[in-house]
């Protein structure tokens, strides 16, 4: 553990306060070892105290049951996340990772080919839906159904 | 010299949930809401010093929750930090709104004594803190209400303000000092009247 000088403990007390626990965590126990045997650091520390409890004096407000009913209300109004937006942000995350914009165009474009292809193979997946086959298996469902 | 943590990847410990909630998880949406809604209202309502913009407030940041919980991308910053980012960013904008519509109005200057109300000493002591932090310079205030009350560590709550450690404990130093001025005529009184 580096020791920590008298200096750089005054700027700590002047910025975080009495509480150790605001102060830095990388430099709290540097910080409160010097504490223990600075009758200096002691002073500074004595000289803070007033102002911190002052400020711990204002109370926070405290969310009512009417607000958090109504906070969760909004999760349950939220829009989705279209699949497209999702996509969208998968591709921007990959080609920011592998290599920014040159390549994000090539993987666009790539994408694009793909919706293409992905779009005409689902209309004909479409098509086929209506297809007598699948008629044919409906009125067995429905037929089912009677008995 | 730096005084925050050394750079690398950012641990959040919210994460796990935040993805639960862009899935639509509605418990995970409980729980989200139960382990920041206090926190954030109460940055609101000392920001604003005003309940029900402060409630409206935490209703807009939860909204953008859960608009941007199933984009959520992990290790650029923890997700408690953009929290109190969006708090902050409404927070500042109604306030610059009421500054506008104060010099448009162009009445009296809201008065830091407390109200009539305060009577009672423990309500005097809050109200006359209160006042002179409204006193403060707009991001020294913010610095001590995400220090102090957020308790959010320096690198934290500098990422918040969008400043660097350095800058983060210059405004709060001089947050504390201004602070201190403004009450060292009461502070004997009013930690007399708190003891």
């Amino acid at each position: 553990m580096t020791r920590m000088d008298l200096k750089r403990f005054a700027a700590i007390v002047e910025s975080y306060g009495a509480g150790p626990a605001h102060w830095p965590e990388a430099e709290r126990t540097a910080a409160e070892a010097l504490l223990l045997e600075s009758p200096e650091a002691q002073a500074l520390v004595a000289a803070a105290k007033p102002v911190d409890r002052l400020l711990d004096a204002v109370p926070a407000l405290l969310p009512s049951s009417d607000l958090r009913a109504a906070v969760l209300a909004g999760a349950a109004r939220r829009p989705r996340v279209s699949l497209r937006a999702r996509l969208a942000d998968a591709w921007r995350e990959l080609a920011g990772e592998l290599g920014g914009w040159r390549l994000a165009g090539s993987v666009l474009a790539a994408s694009l080919v793909l919706g293409v292809l992905t779009g005409g193979l689902l209309s004909g997946l479409a098509a086929s839906e209506t297809s007598p086959d699948l008629l044919q298996l409906a009125l067995l469902d429905d037929r089912a159904a009677e008995y | 010299m730096a005084h925050g943590r050394p750079a690398g990847p950012v641990e959040d410990p919210d994460l796990d949930l935040v993805r639960r909630v862009g899935a639509g998880d509605g418990p995970a949406c409980a729980a989200l809401v139960d382990r920041h809604l206090s926190r954030i209202l109460g940055l609101a309502g000392r920001m604003l010093g005003n309940r029900a913009e402060a409630e409206e407030v935490a209703q807009e940041v939860f909204l953008r929750v859960w608009q941007q919980a199933g984009r959520w991308r992990a290790g650029e910053a923890r997700f408690s930090t953009w929290l109190h980012r969006v708090a902050v960013n409404l927070c500042q904008d109604r306030l610059r709104r009421r500054r506008e519509t104060s010099l448009e109005a162009a009445g009296d200057p809201p008065s830091p004594d407390p109200p009539p109300e305060a009577a009672l000493q423990r309500d005097a002591v809050v109200a006359r803190v209160g006042a002179a932090l409204r006193q403060l310079p707009e991001r020294q205030r913010t610095a001590i209400l995400l220090s102090h009350y957020q308790e959010l560590g320096n690198v934290e709550a500098a990422a918040v303000l969008g400043v660097s450690v350095e800058a983060l404990e210059s405004l709060l130093a001089r947050g504390r000092r201004r602070l201190k001025e403004l009450l060292a005529g009461d502070v004997g009184d009013l930690m007399g009247e708190w003891r």
